[in-house]
């Protein structure tokens, strides 16, 4: 979508007949793999979150009095938190990918400190916790504020998956796994300095638990923040994750 | 068609290495041992005890003597072909000179080893090697006893193993331990002698990590071995007290090989250490069904149930005392019903040492320089959803009052001659 599409009579430029008007635009924000990423992570995160309060605290038992093998609810919440968990690794994978290599939009673009990025920054900030109305910023696209949020995010997140990869590296007995003594080793080398960083097998554990906390608190921030910029800038910034666009208002001409 | 799953991945990858020892391998380690055998039964025998006459003298059957050492063959994780060898180097083992020393402890790792219903194999091999120094244990005391230590650090200076027993405390100059009759600090003592040692071994907790004597606020500063030996080849056998199994092999691997065992990143033998308790532990099935004990004595608890709920640690420790169990494989904290408190972990009585899960203790672990509120994790996590939620309250309320004032104010038309005034840059082809 450029200005000449928002122009009803394109070509001519303005004549004395032009006369402004305001018109809403579908803006294009989200790619369908996109919203495929972030409609997986938020289901995984979810399923993550209650089987993980499970496995480190588990709620509810079968009757003790009747012993019934076919429960394996232990396992099950593992096995699904383990699957969550793969959702969230190939998914953090995409979005590293996407971040850099992206044919559409290059997220780490948003990220570069430059005069414009900082400045826009700086407003979306203080439109948030000021609550001016003044719109210094262009909101149609996604802007550096949006940018550092999802980029806390995806740090939180990768904390996250580095700690509970060496939980479950820690679980190995003696470097054995069905496919092959590389796998731990992998796992190892990649993880193995969040012992020391966090604080031994007792550190990691307590940062993962802390963090899946911080996760939901992070996502109930950021389902506030779509919805407060809906009605702020009446945008339809919280229909992006489902149809893909947002509607911006565009000035044009119109010719009488 | 018969394949083994857990080389198709490594194929590929190229680490062809087998899990399986092969016999090759087996017979080629054989032969290695056997060479070192020779050269230590070469030696002299320092203590004037042999094994054999003593099992005799105790009633221990030859057919015992062969199952505990096809055990401790199992236990050291090596091909069932080297049984006679491990059964050759516990006779030798009366070759090795070892100096025990015990700092800040309970003595614990010592009566591990001679407070058993029967004398075991274990204490048996205790009684044979060379102890050429040991507190608690030998008749000598005072002067005397001292003469004894540097006598012996003389005479075995570089081949003698040191076995070090009990945190060391570091504060006021190590002047909360002083040992014998000079006044020696421990410290000290732990410098000195470790200079001399072929090995040294941190046996327990204690030794390992500083054990209870360092748990918060660890008011004499104590720390373990490896905080203060540097330079010497450092074996920590922890938990508490450390399982005389574990002490045993570790010498027997000694013997056999010459050199310290494989450790793990925490200088633990992987042999002994390479598992976690959680893994071979006999009411896992329990763990995996959901089947908890809720509380102590509950129809649960009557039936074996998985004591994780009860702060059961196994999950979190590695050893093998779910394998070799304690006082000749009699049984273990979990098989009488209390849940492990991860004595073979670093810093176990702060961080692991309590009756409930991780995620409902108010104990803060240390490891964050001491900064944090004493809560539990979900505690955290459910203030920390609070705050969010009484911040997004107030953020939402103070907005919507901004936006009426403004709309009080301002007329309606200004929202739009505002946006149509905005120079924007165009947003075709966005992501």
């Amino acid at each position: 979508m450029s200005k000449k599409e928002l122009e009803l009579r394109p070509g001519t430029g303005p004549t004395a007949d032009d006369q402004p008007v305001v018109q809403v635009v579908r803006v294009p924000r989200m790619t369908a793999t996109w919203r495929a990423i972030h409609w997986f992570q938020a289901l995984a995160v979810v399923v993550c979150f209650i089987t993980g309060l499970y496995i480190a605290n588990p709620y509810y038992s079968p009757n003790p009095t009747r012993i019934d093998a076919a429960t394996y609810f232990m396992a099950w919440n593992r096995a699904i938190h383990f699957y969550g968990a793969l959702v969230l690794d190939v998914s953090m994978f995409l979005i590293a990918y996407l971040y850099v290599f992206s044919t559409k939009h290059r997220d780490i673009t948003d990220l570069r400190p430059s005069p414009e990025n900082l400045t826009e920054f700086k407003e979306a900030l203080l439109n948030f916790v000021t609550f001016n109305r003044r719109k210094r910023l262009d909101t149609s696209k996604r802007d550096p504020f949006l940018a550092v949020l999802f980029l806390i995010f995806h740090l939180i997140m990768l904390t996250q998956l580095l700690t509970g990869f060496q939980l479950y590296v820690a679980s190995y007995s003696a470097n054995i796994s069905a496919v092959g003594s590389w796998w731990p080793w992998l796992l190892h080398f990649v993880t193995d300095w969040t012992l020391t960083v966090f604080g031994g097998n007792v550190g990691v554990r307590e940062t993962h638990l802390v963090t899946a906390w911080i996760i939901i608190a992070w996502a109930v921030f950021h389902i506030y923040y779509e919805i407060w910029r809906s009605i702020m800038w009446k945008e339809g910034d919280i229909v992006i994750s489902f149809g893909g666009y947002k509607y911006v208002k565009r000035s044009g001409t119109k010719h009488v | 068609m018969e394949y083994d799953r857990r080389s198709l991945f490594a194929r590929a990858l190229g680490h062809t290495k087998e899990l399986r020892t092969t016999e090759d391998e087996a017979l080629a380690l054989q032969r290695a041992c056997e060479a070192r055998l020779r050269e230590v039964e070469a030696m002299e025998p320092l203590s004037g005890l042999e094994l054999a006459p003593l099992l005799t003298e105790h009633k221990l059957s030859r057919r015992a003597f062969i199952a505990w050492t096809s055990a401790m063959t199992a236990a050291l994780m090596l091909p069932p072909l080297l049984r006679p060898q491990v059964a050759k180097a516990a006779t030798l083992l009366n070759r090795i000179p070892v100096i025990w020393i015990e700092g800040q402890d309970c003595a614990g790792n010592s009566e591990a080893f001679i407070r058993s219903s029967g004398p075991t194999v274990e204490e048996l091999l205790f009684q044979t090697i060379s102890l050429e120094f040991h507190e608690t244990l030998m008749a000598a005391a005072g002067i005397q006893a001292e003469q004894r230590k540097q006598q012996a650090a003389q005479m075995y200076k570089g081949s003698y193993i040191l076995v070090i027993e009990g945190g060391i405390p570091l504060g006021e100059n190590g002047g909360y331990c002083t040992i014998g009759a000079s006044g020696q600090t421990f410290v000290d003592e732990v410098r000195e002698l470790s200079g001399g040692a072929a090995l040294v071994l941190a046996a327990g907790a204690c030794a390992f990590y500083g054990g209870i004597p360092a748990s918060n606020p660890n008011p004499t500063d104590a720390v373990g071995v490896s905080s203060v030996v540097s330079g010497k080849p450092l074996i920590n056998i922890p938990a508490c007290p450390m399982n005389p199994v574990n002490f045993v092999g570790t010498l027997i691997h000694y013997v056999l090989t010459g050199s310290a065992p494989a450790l793990d990143s925490l200088g633990r033998p992987i042999w002994a250490f390479g598992n976690l308790i959680h893994n071979n532990c006999e009411r896992r099935a329990h763990f995996d069904a959901g089947e908890y004990v809720q509380h102590w004595g509950d129809a649960g608890a009557q039936n074996n149930f998985c004591l994780y709920k009860m702060g059961c640690k196994g999950p979190f420790t590695y050893n093998n005392c779910s394998i070799v169990r304690y006082n000749e494989g009699t049984n273990w904290p979990i098989g009488v019903g209390h849940g492990c408190i991860g004595c073979s972990q670093p810093q176990f009585w702060d961080t692991l040492a309590y009756e409930r899960p991780m995620t409902n203790a108010s104990i803060h672990a240390p490891g964050l320089a001491g900064w944090g509120v004493e809560s539990s994790v979900d505690e955290f996590g459910l203030g920390l959803l609070a705050v969010v939620g009484v911040g997004i309250v107030a953020h939402a309320i103070a907005s919507a009052a901004a936006g009426h004032r403004a709309r009080q104010t301002e007329p309606p038309a200004a929202e739009v001659g505002a946006a149509s005034t905005e120079d924007h840059q165009d947003t075709g082809g966005e992501e």
